[in-house]
């Protein structure tokens, strides 16, 4: 069979991609996306999510350690046979899809609302799935390199925007613990993880990593660095906003206007706008190489390049179609939405094929010649 | 077509649109009008609302830069009445020739009227829109309207909104009797359990006229001018009431606002003659107690001031130390009162401006959920508190007591 995709990554170049993946949410809706009522209390939330992930995470890495050089799509069906796999694959590739497509989707929502009322939400979605199409159509180097780029710019503005509003912060908005109930925290602790499962992007990742071995420890350190971004943002909003927050659409946005230090630093709300448009870029252009690659090696392609534009025409009409109101887009990872589809999608997928991997490999030592079949 | 010439056209098609997206919402700078501040009244007809807008001038502006007072007013106020906010703000387009631009705006005035039937529609306009900022201040006009407050100028400033927030920080760094709230502290207040909002108390003063006297400072007439002490108090959205000087100074001696001031004492010496300490430093804390289901709560405060004042302590045949002891206690006295009268009257308003609910609630969050559902009216009528204060007299300039008079 031919190779689909012939690129290496270095670890660095890993841990940029997935974390730029999973900070697009932070970047403009987290802690709101939660969508639950947990008010101040969502960093107990993000931080108990970030710590559910990680055994998680050890499962991917495990999976990929059992099926050297193979992606979720190639495995899956090695585990569960021909058909189910390729139901499995089916279904993963339509998440790549939409993950791609909300990426496109929630950065056009936020520029419409922030700066350019008047532009049709097409024109933004287009723009950027254009560019991610091209990037993506270029192979899996030539992406992480631009990651490798935006990674350091991106986490720096973040933090820019983490840090600077420190003369406004009070302490004490964080009290009391638990203000609206255990209930809200568990509710929103749902909503986090769900959120989190978009790092199932790493299965795909992990086959072109050049260091195999540091496989585990670069899976941890994505979690983990998203994981802190992530609850650091959802304090620093808790402590600027207090009893606000709950109300904010773009909290980030919100914090970067809230900045003003010394009648010098301020009116810099370009900072979120950017790393938005290098975020979306990133996560956006991920999720729809892992779509074509997906579905490269599920119909058996010789080549994937040809499918950027197809597959990125898809995105964009996904993008556009996703949510009809912004309330929409709020409330999607919530209990009663997308929210348990995606834990069945991200985390029950993978549960069930390391518990059959372990079967078959208990049952059939000969593991090796299984996978080549 | 070569293969490179292909390229170049693709890149551009792929670059333009990315230019493009601005051009849907693009806004010139010579088609934006920008608004300095904005007053908000009751209109007229019923049921609506009335904004009037204090609009810059550019091309007034602008000749003072290049030498010589422009005698033309810098603002021009313009007024339109909608249903709602975004409504009359919509309005303004029959009026203006340009677009109205508020990212610049620094003051939204109530008229009383409207304050006191509430105020929830207004606010929700300014924070909802991204053109406009949190850092805009929040002013109550005392018995007038809002647009009214906007036609008095402070002379020393072209633009009167420029004045009125100069008031505001002057007023907040010298004297503490002021408050200052913008719309991002208002709105937090409303949204916060167990805290009241409270916004600026503006008042119009006439100024003498003395039309032969104005000499070279033209401009019209200058016949208002805008006072700006004390502060409004809120009840959830509605105005209950005012604050003075002193109540005011103790509103900010509870939540350590006060920056500098001036108490004035009596004379340890001398009977009715006063002596003025420069107030440098001061900070409060705050402690809950809930003590056999009844909140209490304790405020200590630390105050730290100068002489700015002759005194003739030697006249004291004890020396200076009772003398010092003596201002101290004055002082003490001057905050204690301050710091009661101010609970006092927030108790007959029914509005806990100081935030002690919220204090219970991050502190004492299980015997929070008794007081809460009618916290205004009940636990806070009953909550005992407590002042301990603490003054310090330091200082005094570059002299050491008095200039020596010759005897």
């Amino acid at each position: 069979m031919a190779v689909l995709e012939g690129g290496k990554i270095s670890g660095k170049q890993f841990v940029a991609l997935t974390v730029l993946t999973r900070i697009l949410a932070a970047l403009i809706e987290a802690p709101t996306i939660s969508g639950t009522d947990a008010g101040h209390d969502v960093w107990i939330a993000v931080l108990i999510s970030t710590i559910l992930v990680l055994p998680w995470a050890l499962i991917l890495v495990h999976l990929a350690k059992m099926f050297p050089g193979k992606t979720i799509i190639e495995y899956s069906q090695d585990i569960l046979g021909p058909w189910l796999g390729r139901l499995v694959g089916l279904v993963l590739i339509v998440y790549f899809i939409q993950q791609s497509a909300h990426a496109a989707r929630v950065a056009a929502d936020a520029y419409v609302t922030t700066i350019m009322p008047e532009t049709p939400l097409i024109v933004f979605i287009a723009t950027l799935t254009a560019l991610s199409a091209n990037c993506a159509r270029c192979g899996l180097e030539v992406l992480a390199r631009a990651a490798d780029i935006v990674f350091p710019i991106v986490i720096f503005l973040l933090v820019l925007i983490l840090v600077l509003p420190f003369n406004i912060v009070d302490f004490f908005n964080l009290l009391p613990i638990a203000a609206y109930g255990w209930g809200s925290i568990v509710e929103a602790t749902f909503s986090s993880f769900a959120i989190f499962g978009e790092l199932l992007v790493m299965t795909m990742l992990f086959p072109y990593l050049d260091e195999k071995k540091d496989t585990g420890r670069l899976a941890v350190t994505t979690v983990l660095v998203s994981g802190f971004l992530f609850t650091w943002l959802s304090i620093m909003i808790a402590l600027v906003f207090g009893p606000v927050m709950e109300s904010l659409i773009l909290p980030a946005f919100s914090l970067s206007r809230a900045i003003e230090l010394a009648f010098v630093v301020e009116r810099v709300e370009v900072i979120p706008l950017v790393a938005w448009t290098l975020g979306a870029g990133v996560k956006q252009t991920v999720f729809l190489w892992a779509a074509m690659l997906a579905i490269a090696q599920l119909f058996n392609l010789s080549e994937m390049k040809s499918l950027a534009y197809p597959v990125g025409a898809l995105v964009a009409a996904f993008g556009v179609w996703l949510f009809s109101t912004v309330f929409d887009a709020l409330q999607f990872f919530t209990a009663t939405k997308f929210g348990p589809l995606g834990i069945l999608v991200c985390y029950a997928i993978p549960v069930v094929l390391y518990i059959g991997a372990l079967i078959r490999q208990a049952v059939r030592p000969s593991r090796r010649e299984e996978g080549q079949m | 077509m070569s293969r490179r010439l292909r390229v170049i056209l693709v890149a551009l098609l792929l670059v333009i649109p990315v230019v493009l997206g601005g051009c849907w919402s693009r806004r010139e700078i010579e088609r934006l009008a920008f608004v300095q501040a904005v007053a908000v009244d009751k209109a007229v007809e019923p049921n609506k609302i009335q904004l009037t807008v204090e609009l810059a001038r550019p091309s007034a502006l602008a000749a003072t830069s290049q030498g010589g007072g422009s005698l033309e007013r810098a603002v021009w106020q313009v007024s339109a009445t909608g249903y709602n906010v975004f409504d009359a703000l919509r309005n303004f387009a029959s009026q203006s020739s340009r677009q109205l631009f508020w990212a610049h705006n620094r003051l939204l005035v109530f008229g009383e009227d409207i304050a006191r039937e509430g105020v929830e529609d207004v606010l929700d306009a300014f924070f909802r829109d991204p053109e406009m900022r949190g850092s805009t201040k929040v002013a109550v006009c005392k018995g007038d309207t809002g647009a009214n407050f906007l036609q008095a100028e402070v002379p020393l400033e072209r633009v009167p909104s420029q004045g009125v927030v100069g008031i505001v920080l002057n007023g907040v760094e010298k004297l503490s009797t002021v408050v200052d709230v913008d719309v991002a502290l208002f709105d937090r207040a409303l949204a916060a359990e167990g805290l009241e909002p409270i916004a600026i108390r503006a008042e119009i003063i006439d100024l003498v006229s003395e039309d032969e006297s104005r000499g070279s400072l033209e401009r019209g007439t200058i016949s208002k001018a805008p006072r700006i002490t004390g502060a409004a108090v809120f009840r959830g959205t509605k105005l209950v009431g005012w604050l003075n000087k002193a109540e005011t100074r103790g509103f900010n001696w509870i939540k350590g606002n006060t920056q500098s001031s001036v108490i004035v004492v009596e004379k340890p010496n001398e009977r009715d003659k006063f002596l003025s300490v420069e107030l440098v430093r001061a900070n409060s804390k705050l402690r809950t107690e809930v003590v056999d289901g009844k909140p209490r709560v304790i405020i200590q405060i630390e105050a730290m001031g100068n002489f700015a004042d002759r005194e003739n302590i030697f006249v004291n045949p004890e020396g200076i130390a009772p003398s010092v002891l003596s201002i101290e206690r004055q002082m003490a006295t001057v905050i204690k009162n301050e710091v009661e009268a101010v609970i006092k009257r927030a108790k007959e308003f029914g509005s806990d401006i100081f935030g002690f609910g919220e204090a219970f609630h991050r502190f004492h969050p299980k015997a929070w959920k008794q007081f809460k559902e009618d916290w205004n009216d009940k636990g806070f009528q009953e909550l005992e508190v407590k002042v301990e204060v603490k003054t310090m007299l330091r200082r005094s300039g570059l002299i050491e007591l008095e200039v020596p008079l010759g005897k």
